[in-house]
């Protein structure tokens, strides 16, 4: 820097004091306050005359955040030389506590310093806001996602271990059956298979609830009609299936999505829409696929959603959604039924166009 | 003596005006061994024929696999609990049901069920006459 005379320097550093957003506080060898700038005061609500002289370090900080505590007082920033970087509780005027990034620094004795501490804070809680709404979206996609792996994982073990050894005993149950035996005995024997056979279908139709194959082998349009039928079965109610546009294989994120939103929109309206007949939609267009389940029953006002406090349903269906960059659109109102209309954007390969940054693709 | 499809529709109408119930259904298995209900008493609508009962679910299902009555009493879907539970009660709107086992010899051949739309609990008379059904069409699907 190029100052020459010593008054152009006084005045530049206490313009710089004075309009650096960052907040100065400065705090004498004993702890007391020597001097604060505006910035400081917009943070805290304190004016300079109600601290300089007034008030100490102490009353100001509660402390700093360690891996082990919220905030602490062991190891004081104040008590070492120098501390790059760290989180300080502040207190302000109105008696609340506020966490911000600071940095401190003890001046040398000579040269003016007087052996002052100067800390920098600065406001970071929208910062910290974005921070764990990314770890919040973080750990809400793996949960999802580790709970689709283990669904997968127990569906198949079901069908290719337990529901092949059944097989296998029902095979033979048939070979000794057709042996020379007694009439009676072939009689249980029957009754025997009979069982079994109702036991491989068990386990059968429990594998594919949990996550069905056809996701995997046949795609999306394949598994939701066949979801559909079971449900026809389980519930009585028609189920008319639209389905227009192409006929593509998406990403298995995107197919899983939309087969577990299908499945939780038809669930609740099995659950309270009080219908006979549900509509399926699904449309394949060149940069999306939309999803649309709609049902004619009783509906609900879902502005008072948040009001009732109800399960988890609608909040996976969205979170799930929202990590594949897509929008959910709810539609309903008493007596006039329920939408729940799904939009993905896709590029030409299936996938998501538009991955919330921490989603796995995989 | 209950014989004809007719007689069985008969004796459930009867037995749903003596108790004063808004519901009354049968479940048998059809010949492929699918249980469905196969007759029904005050239904509203269509819903409970496209019914498959699932081995162990639902009320249905529970009167089979424990071989005795079961009751369900205040029942409304709620959050984190699964419907396939209750198919029955959801397809007709029921809230209080008693379901007795059909007897074919020894094993459970069908399952009665008796049911209302709003609150109540069932009284050992009602659950005596439902049982007493069940025990007629009980020796119906014995002698065949
Ligand atoms: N198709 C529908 N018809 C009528 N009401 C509905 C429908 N879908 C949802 N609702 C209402 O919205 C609420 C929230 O649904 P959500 O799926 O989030 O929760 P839930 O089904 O009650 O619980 P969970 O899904 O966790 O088992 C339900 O309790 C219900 O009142
Ligand atoms: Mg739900």
């Amino acid at each position: 820097m190029g100052f020459h005379m010593l008054d152009e320097t006084a005045a530049f550093l206490e313009t710089l004091f004075a309009h650096i957003t960052d907040a100065i506080l400065i705090v004498d060898a004993k702890g007391d306050v020597i001097g604060v700038n505006p910035a400081f005061e917009r943070m805290t609500g304190w004016s300079g005359a109600e601290l300089l002289g007034k008030k100490s370090l102490c009353e100001l900080c509660r402390g700093m955040a360690t891996c082990q505590e919220e905030a602490s007082c062991i190891d004081c920033f104040a008590s070492r030389l120098q501390t790059p970087s760290f989180q300080m509780h502040v207190v302000t005027k109105r008696g609340e506590e506020i966490a911000v990034a600071a940095s401190s620094t003890r001046l040398p004795l000579e040269a003016g310093g007087q052996g002052a501490l100067a800390v920098i804070l600065r406001d970071t809680s929208d910062m910290q806001r974005i921070e764990r709404e990314r770890h919040q979206r973080q750990l809400t996609n793996y949960v999802i996602q580790a709970q689709e792996e283990e669904r997968k994982r127990i569906s198949r073990d079901l069908h290719d271990g337990i529901g092949q050894a059944l097989y296998s005993i029902m095979v033979g149950l048939r070979v000794v059956n057709q042996l020379q035996i007694d009439e009676e005995i072939k009689h249980h024997l029957e009754e025997v298979q009979q069982l079994t056979a109702r036991t491989m279908e068990e386990v059968k139709s429990l594998s594919v609830e949990l996550r069905p194959s056809a996701l995997d082998d046949l795609g999306l349009v394949a598994a939701l009609r066949s979801y559909a039928k079971r449900f026809e079965q389980t519930f009585g109610i028609l189920t008319h299936i639209e389905i227009s546009g192409q006929r593509r294989r998406y990403h298995s994120t995107v197919e899983t999505a939309l087969y577990r939103i299908c499945q939780e929109a038809m669930t609740n309206a099995a659950k309270y829409a009080d219908t006979d007949q549900i509509t399926l939609r699904f449309v394949d267009r060149a940069d999306r696929v939309e999803l649309e389940v709609e049902d004619a029953g009783i509906g609900f006002d879902p502005t008072q959603l948040q009001i009732r406090g109800t399960g988890l349903g609608l909040f996976g269906m969205r979170e799930r959604v929202s990590l594949l960059g897509g929008t959910l659109t709810l539609t309903s109102a008493p007596q006039k039924g329920t939408k729940i209309h799904v939009e993905i954007l896709v590029d030409e390969k299936g996938g998501p166009r538009y991955v919330h940054p921490t989603a796995d693709r995989g | 003596m209950i014989r004809h499809q007719e007689q069985i529709q008969h004796a459930l109408d009867d037995l749903r005006a003596q108790v004063a119930a808004d519901f009354l259904a049968l479940a048998i298995p059809e010949p492929d061994g699918q249980m469905r209900w196969q007759y029904a008493s005050g239904n509203r609508n269509d819903r409970f024929k496209r019914i498959f009962l699932r081995p162990g679910k639902g009320i249905a299902g529970r009167v089979v696999s424990l071989g005795r009555p079961v009751a369900v009493e205040g029942m409304t879907p709620k959050a984190g609990d699964d419907p396939r539970d209750y198919p029955i009660l959801l397809a007709e709107g029921l809230c209080c049901a008693v379901g007795v086992p059909v007897l074919r010899g020894e094993r459970v051949h069908g399952v009665l069920l008796v049911a209302n739309r709003s609150e109540r609990i069932f009284a050992d008379a009602d659950v005596d006459a439902l049982l007493g059904l069940a025990e007629q069409l009980g020796s119906v699907y014995s002698e065949r």
